[in-house]
């Protein structure tokens, strides 16, 4: 009986001790993979924050109204283009900004455009409007191609496919924290208005039309571009942290075997020896 | 101060970022150049030079692509698909690139292919314009 209870538990540390070996090799390809993609979004920053800031200013200022790009058109939905990893293992990096998205959203009037396996597979599965779909391309991002998945995404917002669209990424604040995050980027209506306090007008040139037509598509680019620089960062934290905390709980449960292994061993020997005593004491 | 603060910023960097006394950019109508106190002002940019004097009187010449300039509160914000300054610029890299998305627009590439040749293509004969302009002063 005690020997079948100690093969058990030798084999359990044996299969434990290879769950190691994999979360502590994924430990450190994301970590090295977390210091390219964390400079890669150091560098973004500055734009991403700046470009935002000065549209919301502008937004704000505008006296223009019948602009396409300012005021809601007709369609009654909105577009959440939805940033998720490719991968799991990374804790609750992609669940959490699922949560956040869902319980944000009307289902009926929503169309989702997800961006990663991991969100191509949740919207599909549980039956959302899902809208094109692309995976793998966080980590090889460029403007150009932020650009043009911009610019398809515009063209449908022009013929009043969807009125709204939302930007839902993770937000990368520190190695250790990640914050699932909602923007708004069309259209230009963030619900504060300056024009009475400032007084200032803003001179357009050569138009507020022309202006904002070539404003959009860049400023829309991006923040895609930004949104996926920023949430590829934010997964490879996640996933180092994840894989870090699973390294340390396997480590904990091959203690407390070996302790146990221990314990069943000592009890074998022991009675054997009573065995043996009270066999030669009869 | 007589002068006034100037960003330069591209999705992958922050160019510039300082007081400067003027800047000179390429808007769709034309050259502009903006001295402390201008007005509130918003355009977009097209590729061509970009010249800047710092406080110094140190001048800097650089190469900037498309985007728009937002002028606000006595702050210059231009945003740029890409900048750099002349000694950034590599020659010998930009002659070949060129070469490159030449033969891939005669070649007859389409779609976004062809649209992000093109827009390379202006952009490397852009910075060795800048580079001439540079060299002749």
């Amino acid at each position: 009986m005690a020997g079948g209870d100690m093969s058990v538990i030798k084999r359990r540390i044996k299969s434990v001790k290879s769950t190691i070996k994999i979360t502590n090799a994924m430990k450190l390809v994301s970590t090295s993979k977390l210091r390219r993609a964390r400079l890669r979004f150091e560098q973004t920053k500055p734009f991403f924050g700046e470009i935002y800031k000065d549209m919301i200013e502008l937004a704000a200022r505008i006296d223009v109204h019948q602009l396409q790009y300012v005021h809601k058109g007709l369609s009654p939905k909105a577009l959440y283009i939805v940033i998720s990893g490719d991968r799991g293992l990374a804790g609750g990096f992609n669940l959490n900004l699922f949560k956040k998205v869902v319980e944000n959203v009307d289902k009926e009037n929503t169309i989702f455009s997800p961006i990663g396996n991991i969100a191509i597979s949740f919207f599909n599965k549980n039956g959302f409007n899902v809208w094109g779909g692309v995976s793998n391309i966080g980590e090889k991002i460029t403007p150009e191609k932020a650009y043009h998945m911009a610019a398809r995404m515009l063209y449908n917002y022009n013929s009043n496919l969807f009125s709204e669209i939302y930007l839902a990424y993770t937000g990368f604040l520190s190695t250790l924290s990640q914050e699932p995050t909602i923007k708004k980027i069309l259209p230009l209506d963030f619900g504060k208005s300056l024009r009475n306090k400032s007084g200032r007008l803003v001179y357009y040139e050569p138009n507020p039309d022309a202006v904002f037509q070539a404003i959009v598509p860049q400023y829309f680019a991006g923040m895609l571009y930004g949104g996926m620089v920023e949430s590829f960062a934010a997964e490879q934290a996640a996933r180092s942290n994840a894989m870090e905390s699973a390294t340390g709980n396997a480590t904990r449960i091959i203690d407390d075997l070996t302790l146990k292994y221990n314990r069943a061993r000592q009890f074998a020997i022991t009675k054997e020896i009573i065995e043996i005593v009270s066999g030669a004491a009869s | 101060m007589v002068g006034f603060n100037l960003k330069i910023v591209t999705p992958t960097r922050a160019a510039f970022d300082g007081v400067v006394k003027s800047v000179v950019l390429k808007t769709a109508d034309g050259e502009i150049c903006v001295l402390k106190g201008h007005e509130d002002y918003v355009a977009p940019i097209m590729i061509g030079p970009l010249r800047l004097e710092k406080e110094s009187g140190e001048k800097k010449l650089g190469c900037a692509a498309y985007g728009f300039v937002n002028i606000s509160n006595n702050s210059v914000n231009v945003f740029a698909t890409t900048f750099e300054f002349v000694e950034e610029i590599d020659v010998a890299r930009a002659t070949k690139m060129m070469e490159k998305m030449k033969d891939i627009i005669v070649a007859g590439a389409t779609g976004d292919e062809l649209s992000d040749a093109q827009a390379r293509y202006e952009r490397c004969k852009a910075r060795l314009k800048v580079i001439k302009l540079s060299n002749k002063n």
